[in-house]
Parts: structure tokens; C-alpha cells; sequence
């Protein structure tokens, strides 16, 4: 295998991939490399953990075909190191020499054939619009469970009456974004989809106008530009976001998306350890109020609009916090009904995103 | 703290410094509590007898030692601990485990809270501390001493100060190392490992867990092999949380009868839990003290699966412990304390939603009764069960003598 191309392309194709290689560790030590093959004029890259695999492939000055699999950090390391320029791959022996500029480097491969590539997806191609799919993962992406083996570690994707939509929850908050536009799946349809892999997806975004799906259980398939990511599917499914978008939220706050952040970056100073930062809400004034047994207390009057019965209610701080960063118009709607239950955070003048959040009982 | 002992005597003699120094009794019988590192170059180490140290470093100043003064500089250090995160555990005068989780918002990431540590203790008090930065005690306290200067061939090589373990890197960074390093590794286990052909942590990964266990026992077998991969569950437990809320009362005659016993507990009770909802946190433990008219104590805990915050959990807590009480021996005083406290916050959950509150949910009805008790005082309302015995609820109402 010997291959020559540009520094700056291989660069940037390795570090699309290199993110989903394995630790090194590993029961499968091969899973820490880079599986690289050269046919003709083309290099297709991989990374792979098991669960996941990402590809890419870029034009290249083809000298022989073949495969090797360096180890993948390494050999991203060294690629990125070199002067810019024509930089050369070559398999000598049982090692690859990366030559750029006046260096060159002798990096050790593992057995090519050890590599197991997760196939892409068996399944028609879907397309969205690559931008919204990935703003939707901006605002939907960060609520997912973070925990290894929950069933709530995945975005779920469906499509019924009301069209696409993307939905995560920690089971202390809910997020969901609709694509109000796009048609990937049938009507009916829903997969959960690892969040982890998602988190991925959102790093590559947008390599094009299209983003293309494949879905065949257990995997699912995205390709934008001339990279994809294969990643298992989640069995189950998320809770029905029925429960919140048909609940009543008579009280609403309207406020500034920058006042409201700031002012609760404030709060946040005196709860690292103790989470619930307090509102008092009426139609006379707004205030948030944060204290902690150790680190003091701070109280503010907020400019806000507010319309509904009188209201105390206690938020995880970072919970709201995530929520109202993601809105993005200039002013966002906080509607609540009671201390006890879920308040909705929305966008000033349309519902396409909307983040549910259990209040704290204090 | 690199040689704590003498760092802090230095302070106050810097003539010495760059000089081997030795801490330590300077009798015939005398131990050495601590060495400079120009000490350390002639092998000299805490532990050793005096005489040797003597022996190996004639020329070392001999010191004897001021524990006042060192306390006082502990306190300093730890003042600056506190200062970067209330959850502090001390280890030792000059050692402590900081758990920075909360603290990262304020402050930046841990190995950035390391470096400011490191220099607010040098700034605040003029010691060199060492930092070892990781997601657990056992790599934090390799890190530490990754951390601090190392004698190599009898020369003082300087160390990072600083040194992050991330779980990256943890295995890289244990799998060298002798299973000397490991915590609980003493001469018996080394012993032990030896006969597997077991030399450094790289070694030990490759016994499966119950060949450990078999080998050391199911608890010391199973923490190696779990220590081996950098895992160590056991967390950072803060001194604050020591403290405690607790009523105790001495009666005017010894009680013979669990139910009279009772009465008075729950009594005690509420009105501790009144108190625990005025410093608005919840209590893990539940500890309950009884005095015999022998003047014997009897102590003992409880920790109840959800913290307390009523006076009803309290005593259902209690039902537990008194079986132990022997009430027959006659209970001379009665205490209730409550302990380990949290943030008395319940973060609410998607299946809460619509949801029938729990049975035995007493905490809206203790916010009714303080309410009530605020404005109509402490004997307008409590409870039943706390009535009777022939004592006036006017006289002795909610808050126990002392």
C-alpha cells in the first residue's frame, strides 16, 4: 500500500474519524487503530469501537492498493505534526513510514484482518437537510442520559401525524426538537439512536446539503459528504412526550434569553454542591433566589414579564440552564403549572423546540 | 506537603535550608518523624530509628520537633482547601483528599484547581504542597506522589507539583508500577503475589478476580483487582458532615416501661426534626442514647433509606434501634441526635408525573405544623402520641430541656 496526498486533506479526514477508535486497552487491541486502504486514486479511512464505525474516504495519488491498520491516535498525531505539503504513506514490512517535508516516521500496524467493520445499514437511502438536522441535535442531544446500558442513553427519531421529531430525556427533563420539513422514516416509525454516536454525528455536520439515513435494525447509517457513521441501534423506547405536550402550563414567564442566563450564571456561583435555584414568580415582580448552607446566598429581581398565579418553584440550575440555551430566538417562554410539576421552556413564538423540566421539591 | 515537618521548620530557620535536616525524637530511643530531601539523598526516611539516621548522614541538623507549630500550619493548609470545595477529607496533618466535582464551575477544571491549591498554600503560607489530580482517592494519591521530587542517584530531581491521572491514562500509568504501590499491598500479600510470578500492576491485570480472591480473601482479592484497573469506589468523606442535631433529656424518675420510653422519643423527635427543617437540610443517620440508672450508655444508628426530615421518620427509625434498649434495667436519660446531613431537596422524575404522593409522606404536613407552630406557637399542635403520662403538654411542650 502507498498512497500521496496533501497533509492538510489527510489531516482533516483522520481527524473526522479518529474520535470513534477504541482504547487501547481493550480486550481487542486492534480497535485502537486506523484501518486505511488505498484502491486506485481513492483512501477509505475507518474508526471503529464495535459499537460504532466512522468513515471516510478522500482522493489520493493511489501508488499501490492495499490495507494497513497504524494505531489511530498515533498515526493522527504524527499527520497533524508535519509541515504542510505532500505528504507520503508506505507500508514497509510490518510497518507504515509517513514521510512529509524532512521527517518520516516508522509507525507499527496491527493485523488488518483483525479488524471487524461494522457493515453499513441494509435499508434505502432517507434524506434530510443536513443544517436542521444538526441544529435539532444542538438542542436535543445534550439531555440524553449519560450512562452506559440506560435505556435512555439514545435520541429517538420518529415520524407520525405530526411529522419528525427528535426527542432525549434523563428522566429529570425531556427535550424534543420536530423537523418540521423532512421525511426520513415512514409515518410510524421510531428508533432510538446511542447518544454517544449522535454526539459524533453533530462534530461531522454539515459536510453537505443532505444528510443521508439508512435504517435496518440493529444498525442505523448517516453519510454526509464523502464521511459515515454506522452506529447500533438502542432496543426500546423513550416515555411518550404525550404526558407533557397535552398538560396545561397556565403560567407563563417571558423574559430575555440573555438576561435570564446571565442572572442564573449568578445563582450558580453560590450552588456548586446544592443544585435547586429558587423562583418567585408573580405578576408584581420576578425573583430568583440561590443559597447554599456553606458558600451564601444571592437574591435578584428579574425584568421579565409575568402572567398566572403567585409561584415558588425550584429548578436544577443546570437543568434550566441547558434548556434556555439552546432557544434560539431573543426572548424565551417559561409555562408552568405548579411546584410540583413539569414546566415547558419554548422558544417567543413557536413550539418546534420545547425542553420539559421537573421542578425540585424543596 | 513534601516533608511537612521540616518545610515548617525552615520557615522559621531558613539558615537551614539546602542543608540535610531530620525531624524526630533525638534520644537513644528517638525516630525520625521527617527528612529534607538533601537528608533523604543520604537514605535517610521517616520511621528510621534516630541512631541510623545518625549513622547514614552525620552531618543532618537534628530538630525536635513542634507539634503546636505544625498544627498551626495544618490549620492554614486547610483553610485553603476549604476555600476551593467544602468536601474535604483530612488524611493527616499535611495530607487530604479534596473532591472538586462542584467545584469545577467556579474555579476551572481539576488540574487547573490543583495548580491554584498549589499556589495559594505557597502564597498563603509559604510550604510547597504537591497536587495528584485524578477521578478517584487511590490514583489521586499516586498522582500526589508522581507529583513531588524524586532522589535519583543521590540528586534532587524537582517534580511536576502538579500531576494529573485522567482514566485515559490510568492504565499507562499503573501497569509499570510494583504492586508494592497498591493500597493494602503489605509484605505478605507481595509474598503471596510473588508465587503467581506477579511483579508490577501490568502483571497483576492478567489474574482473572477469583483467582485473587482465592488467593486473598474475597475482599482484599477483589479491591486488587479492582485497584489494578484504577477503580476505587470509596468516596471523599468531608468533616462538615460530622456535625449534628440532637436533643437529650435526663427524667426525674428512671423509666421501666418501653411505652412511657416511647412517649418521650417521640417527643424528642419532633422536635429535633423541627430543628433539622430550620437549617433546611435532611438527615441520613438516626442515633439514639439511652443511660441506665447504672449510669451505663447504650448507642446506637440507624440509617434509614431516604434522609429525614419529619419527626415521623425519625422515630420509625428509632422502632428499629429500641428493641436494643433493656428497659428493665430502668432509663435514667434518652437522647436523639441526627446526623450526616444533605441538601433537603428532591429532585422531581418524569415518573413522578401525575403520580399519587407516596404513603407516609409526612413532609407537607410538617410544613403545615411549622407554620402553624410559627404562628400560634409551640404548644398549639404536635403530636398524639407525644400526649399523656402525666406530663402537662404546657409546661414541657416541644422543645426539651437541655
Amino acid at each position: 500500500m502507498k498512497f500521496r496526498c496533501e497533509r492538510q486533506a489527510l489531516a482533516d479526514a483522520l481527524a473526522i474519524v479518529v474520535r470513534a477508535s477504541g482504547s487501547r486497552t481493550a480486550s481487542s487491541p486492534v480497535l485502537a487503530g486506523v484501518r486505511i486502504e488505498v484502491k486506485g486514486d481513492s483512501l477509505s479511512l475507518a474508526c471503529t469501537d464495535t459499537d460504532q464505525i466512522i468513515t471516510c474516504t478522500i482522493p489520493v495519488q493511489g501508488i499501490n492498493n492495499g490495507v494497513s491498520v497504524p494505531r489511530a491516535r498515533l498515526f493522527n498525531d504524527i499527520v497533524r505534526s508535519l509541515a504542510d505539503g505532500a505528504v507520503e504513506v508506505e507500508v514497509v514490512g510490518e510497518d507504515v513510514v509517513v514521510s512529509g517535508g524532512r521527517s518520516n516516521f516508522n509507525v507499527p500496524t496491527y493485523m488488518a484482518q483483525d479488524f471487524q467493520v461494522l457493515p453499513p445499514a441494509a435499508a434505502p437511502d432517507t434524506s434530510t437537510n443536513a443544517e436542521e438536522f444538526a441544529d435539532a441535535l444542538r438542542q436535543v442531544a445534550r439531555t440524553v442520559k449519560n450512562q452506559d446500558d440506560h435505556p435512555y442513553r439514545g435520541v429517538q427519531i420518529s415520524h407520525d401525524a405530526d411529522g419528525v421529531r427528535l426527542a432525549a430525556t434523563d428522566n429529570f427533563r425531556m427535550a424534543l426538537r420536530k423537523l418540521p420539513h423532512s421525511k426520513i422514516l415512514a409515518v410510524g416509525e421510531k428508533v432510538l439512536v446511542p447518544g454517544r454516536a449522535l454526539t459524533e454525528l453533530e462534530r461531522m455536520l454539515p459536510l453537505s446539503k443532505d444528510l443521508v439515513i439508512r435504517w435496518a435494525d440493529p444498525t442505523i447509517t448517516f453519510i454526509t459528504g464523502t464521511a459515515s457513521l454506522t452506529t447500533r441501534t438502542i432496543n426500546g423506547s423513550l416515555p411518550d412526550p404525550k404526558m407533557f405536550l397535552d398538560a396545561q402550563y397556565p403560567n407563563t414567564l417571558t423574559v430575555n434569553r440573555e438576561l435570564i442566563l446571565e442572572a442564573l450564571r449568578r445563582g450558580k456561583i453560590v450552588l456548586p454542591s446544592s443544585i435547586g435555584l429558587k423562583l418567585h414568580l408573580s405578576e408584581s415582580g420576578v425573583r430568583m433566589e440561590a443559597a447554599d448552607r456553606d458558600l451564601g446566598r444571592t437574591e435578584e429581581d428579574l425584568e421579565a414579564e409575568y402572567t398566572g398565579a403567585d409561584l415558588s418553584i425550584t429548578f436544577n440550575v443546570d437543568y434550566l440552564m441547558a434548556g434556555i440555551e439552546v432557544v434560539e430566538t431573543e426572548s424565551v417562554r417559561i409555562a408552568m403549572k405548579d411546584s410540583r410539576s413539569p414546566a415547558a421552556v419554548w422558544a417567543a413564538d413557536n413550539e418546534d423546540y420545547s425542553y420539559f423540566i421537573m421542578p425540585i421539591r424543596a | 506537603m513534601d516533608a511537612f515537618f521540616v518545610a515548617v521548620e525552615l520557615l522559621r530557620r531558613p539558615d537551614l535550608r539546602g542543608l540535610p535536616v531530620v525531624v524526630g525524637g533525638t534520644g537513644s530511643r528517638g525516630v525520625v518523624a521527617a527528612a529534607s530531601y538533601e537528608a533523604r539523598r543520604f537514605g535517610v526516611y521517616s520511621a528510621m530509628s534516630s541512631a541510623q539516621a545518625r549513622r547514614l548522614c552525620p552531618n543532618a541538623v537534628f530538630l525536635p520537633g513542634d507539634l503546636h507549630l505544625y498544627a498551626d500550619y495544618s490549620e492554614r493548609v486547610h483553610e485553603v482547601f476549604n476555600s476551593f470545595s467544602p468536601e474535604v477529607e483530612g488524611v493527616a496533618l499535611d495530607e487530604a483528599f479534596i473532591d472538586v466535582t462542584g467545584s469545577v464551575q467556579l474555579f476551572g477544571e481539576a488540574s487547573s484547581i490543583g495548580v491554584q491549591i498549589r499556589d495559594r498554600v505557597l502564597s498563603d503560607t509559604g510550604l510547597v504542597c504537591c497536587v495528584g489530580v485524578a477521578s478517584n482517592k487511590f490514583l489521586a494519591k499516586l498522582a500526589s506522589r508522581a507529583a513531588k521530587p524524586k532522589i535519583v542517584d543521590g540528586q534532587i530531581v524537582d517534580g511536576p507539583g502538579v500531576f494529573e491521572v485522567t482514566d485515559d491514562y490510568a492504565s499507562t500509568f499503573l501497569e509499570p508500577m510494583s504492586v508494592r504501590s497498591l493500597w493494602g499491598v503489605g509484605a505478605a500479600t507481595v509474598e503471596k503475589l510473588e508465587r503467581f510470578g506477579v511483579a508490577t500492576v501490568a502483571d497483576l491485570k492478567q489474574l482473572e478476580r477469583r483467582v485473587l480472591t482465592g488467593a486473598l480473601g474475597q475482599a482484599a482479592g477483589s479491591q486488587l483487582f479492582d485497584l489494578a484497573r484504577g477503580i476505587d469506589p470509596r468516596p471523599v468523606v468531608s468533616s462538615r458532615d460530622a456535625k449534628s442535631i440532637g436533643h437529650e433529656e435526663t427524667f426525674a424518675e428512671d423509666i421501666i416501661d418501653l411505652g412511657e420510653l416511647r412517649t418521650h422519643l417521640v417527643r424528642l423527635s419532633d422536635a429535633v426534626a423541627a430543628r433539622v427543617r430550620r437549617a433546611d437540610v435532611a438527615a441520613r443517620t438516626v442515633s439514639l442514647k439511652i443511660r441506665y440508672s447504672d449510669f451505663s450508655n447504650l448507642t446506637r444508628s440507624f440509617t434509614p433509606e431516604a434522609a429525614v426530615t419529619t419527626g415521623q421518620a425519625i422515630v420509625s427509625a428509632l422502632d428499629r434501634l429500641l428493641p436494643q434498649c433493656e428497659i428493665e434495667r430502668g432509663v435514667r436519660l434518652a437522647g436523639v441526635s441526627v446526623s450526616n446531613f444533605v441538601e433537603s431537596q428532591v429532585q422531581l422524575t418524569l415518573d413522578t408525573v401525575d403520580s399519587e404522593p407516596s404513603d407516609g409522606d409526612w413532609m407537607d404536613a410538617a410544613e403545615a405544623i411549622d407554620e402553624i407552630r410559627k404562628r400560634f406557637g409551640n404548644k398549639s399542635i404536635g403530636p398524639l402520641s407525644a400526649m399523656g403520662h402525666g406530663r402537662d403538654l404546657g409546661e414541657s411542650p416541644w422543645g426539651p430541656s437541655h
